[in-house]
């Protein structure tokens, strides 16, 4: 799947701490246009700072992060990046599921100006596309954990960006939600979108992910297409011959 | 009553009251949603010190009062963006020591604490002219980007790490929002009062928020509150010979105890309507052979209380009535 152009995400020898402990420890990593891209590990290996420093929420120390060529210091097309968050990051009560997803809108949109047709519109395709036509105007708070998992994707969607990123997008939902997410996002990526996803699991996305970024403790421990993983997370027992065994080794216990 | 609205200090009374029933609210849906309610309060009590100063130099209190609570809450707002000031302590040593400044001064020129009442708690006769410009001017100041800008706080107050990514000046709204906040406390003094005025900010939000669903409902409703509670409370002090602070503070609040019955009420009436499905019987064994006797608490079988329903124990079998037949437990 992996293109010749410019990667969506470079992260090179990134180092994060919080409060004096490092988190994350000379990662390096990258994200390839139009491919979805799982950001794995166990609790605690970092994977949701990682995705936080790659947006600028998180400060790091070290090393550098690009995004779409550009450093993330200088990096100001906003609208081009969509950051779904783990549910329940939203503090408001009063407001509706038009409402939190309008405010995805906000980086195409000038302070002190209403929101024009075309605004409007995109607020409307991306309710659409999630499947929450019917629930639009209820209170966001009202929704269940797979309805909100949804709108906050919406959210996210508002604002038409090439690059998705998701903090595990299925934690705390069904089976049968799961896979409504799954769905969603395969749609997403079937529109030609970037998807960088945080899983503990592989879950109802196995087939459809590209490339894998495995981290444990703060470090990566191994990048590349899935199917290496896949197959080591299936049966711990069989290392490939030249492959790294004590690295993937890990990869059972952590994802598993 | 009107009577009331001829005499002039009435009318500006009830016109810088209209603006704070307006604007206190605005800014408290952001004070309220950012958790900074008792920000609020805290700069009520460093306006005082710039009142103190203006009785000390003899000057007019309003604009004195402004520029110390906006300098404060641009302090406050720094110290906490750059995480110096621990939460509750430095706020306490800033907002008391704001209040204790205002009295000293107070006494230096000769008033008293008690020549700060009026500041504290409001006073009708006090709103002259040139205050009431200045309410409305400032009034209209602070509402047009509390308006304009209710999309941007909405995203910041809901999600401030989203907001981070939808590339919005994340401390730069902060800094505007406690500039505004600090704007509307000190505007407050002629009519709810510096000690007081954080409840208008707050209670038509809290009462807002018990009757509204959605954002824009929330805003809209705590503004019509505010300004019921600030003109009705101008009134109500007229009447009472009350500070009208009071008037107002408890008019709101009675407005926030009607809001749980009518949020209730409201609630009931949004709800979607859900079918609830018949439960699946459970799989069952029925006995094989027909039972002609009917049990009862006083056959004198064994009753054994099993979920709903009683079984009894009969001929070595446990079972219990079920439509015409008998379940096997």
């Amino acid at each position: 799947m992996s293109t010749a152009s410019t990667p969506a995400v470079v992260v090179s020898h990134l180092g994060v701490s919080l409060g004096g402990l490092p988190v994350l420890r000379d990662v390096s990593c990258r994200v390839e246009t139009g491919d979805v891209t799982a950001l794995l590990g166990g609790n605690g290996a970092g994977k949701s700072t990682l995705l936080k420093a790659i947006l600028g929420i998180r400060p790091h120390e070290g090393g550098d992060i690009d995004l779409f060529g550009r450093p993330l210091r200088s990096f100001r097309e906003w609208h081009r990046i969509g950051y779904v968050p783990q549910r329940g990051s939203l503090q408001l009560r009063q407001a509706t599921v038009t409402e939190v997803v309008s405010s995805g809108r906000l980086a195409r949109r000038r302070p002190f100006f209403p929101p024009s047709q075309a605004d409007r519109l995109a607020v409307g395709h991306a309710i659409e596309a999630v499947g929450l036509a019917d629930r639009r105007r209820d209170a966001f708070a009202d929704l269940s954990g797979g309805q909100q998992q949804r709108a906050l994707i919406a959210r996210a969607l508002a604002g038409d960006p090439d690059l998705l990123l998701l903090d595990e997008p299925f934690a705390g939902v069904d089976l049968a939600t799961q896979e409504r997410v799954a769905e969603v996002l395969r749609d997403l990526h079937g529109e030609g979108r970037t998807l960088l996803i945080v899983l503990h699991e592989l879950g109802p996305l196995a087939a459809d992910i590209d490339s894998g970024i495995v981290l444990r403790n703060g470090r990566v421990i191994s990048t590349g297409p899935l199917e290496a993983h896949q197959h080591h997370r299936d049966g711990h027992e069989t290392v490939e011959p030249g492959g790294p065994p004590p690295l993937v080794a890990g990869v059972g216990e952590d994802v598993g | 009553m009107i009577d009331i609205l001829m005499l002039p200090f009435m009318q500006r009374a009830l016109l810088a009251a209209f603006a704070m029933g307006l604007i206190a609210p605005a800014i408290g849906t952001f004070i309220v949603q950012r958790r900074l309610a008792l920000l609020g309060d805290g700069l009520g009590h460093v306006a005082i010190a710039g009142v103190g100063l203006a009785l000390a130099t003899g000057s007019a209190p309003l604009p004195l009062a402004i520029i110390v609570s906006v300098v404060g809450a641009v302090g406050v707002e720094l110290l906490r963006q750059y995480g110096k000031a621990s939460g509750d302590v430095g706020l306490a040593i800033l907002f008391y020591g704001g209040l204790a400044l205002g009295v000293l001064l107070a006494g230096v020129a000769g008033q008293g604490a008690g020549g700060l009442s009026q500041y504290l708690f409001g006073s009708l006769l006090t709103v002259t002219p040139s205050d009431l410009w200045i309410i409305l001017g400032l009034g209209f100041l602070v509402l047009v980007p509390a308006i304009g800008l209710a999309p941007q706080i909405f995203a910041l107050a809901a999600d401030e790490d989203h907001a981070r990514t939808l590339g919005l000046p994340v401390r730069l709204y902060s800094i505007l929002l406690v500039v505004l906040a600090a704007i509307t406390v000190a505007l407050s003094m002629r009519t709810v009062g510096l000690l007081l005025v954080s409840a208008l900010m707050v209670v038509p939000v809290a009462a807002a928020n018990n009757m509204a669903r959605s954002y824009r409902g929330a805003i809209g409703m705590s503004l019509v509150l505010g300004v019921l509670a600030s003109v009705g409370g101008v009134l109500g002090s007229y009447w009472l010979n009350a500070a009208p602070g009071a008037t107002i503070v408890i008019m709101a609040i009675a407005f926030f105890a009607l809001s749980w019955p009518v949020g209730t009420l409201l609630a009931r009436r949004r709800a979607p309507v859900r079918e609830i499905a018949e439960p699946e019987e459970l799989p069952h064994t029925t006995t094989p052979v027909p039972h002609p006797h009917v049990h009862s608490d006083t056959c004198g079988h064994v009753m054994v209380h099993h979920d709903d329903h009683v079984d009894f124990i009969h001929d070595g079998h446990r079972h219990a009535a079920h439509l015409d037949h008998y379940d096997e437990h």
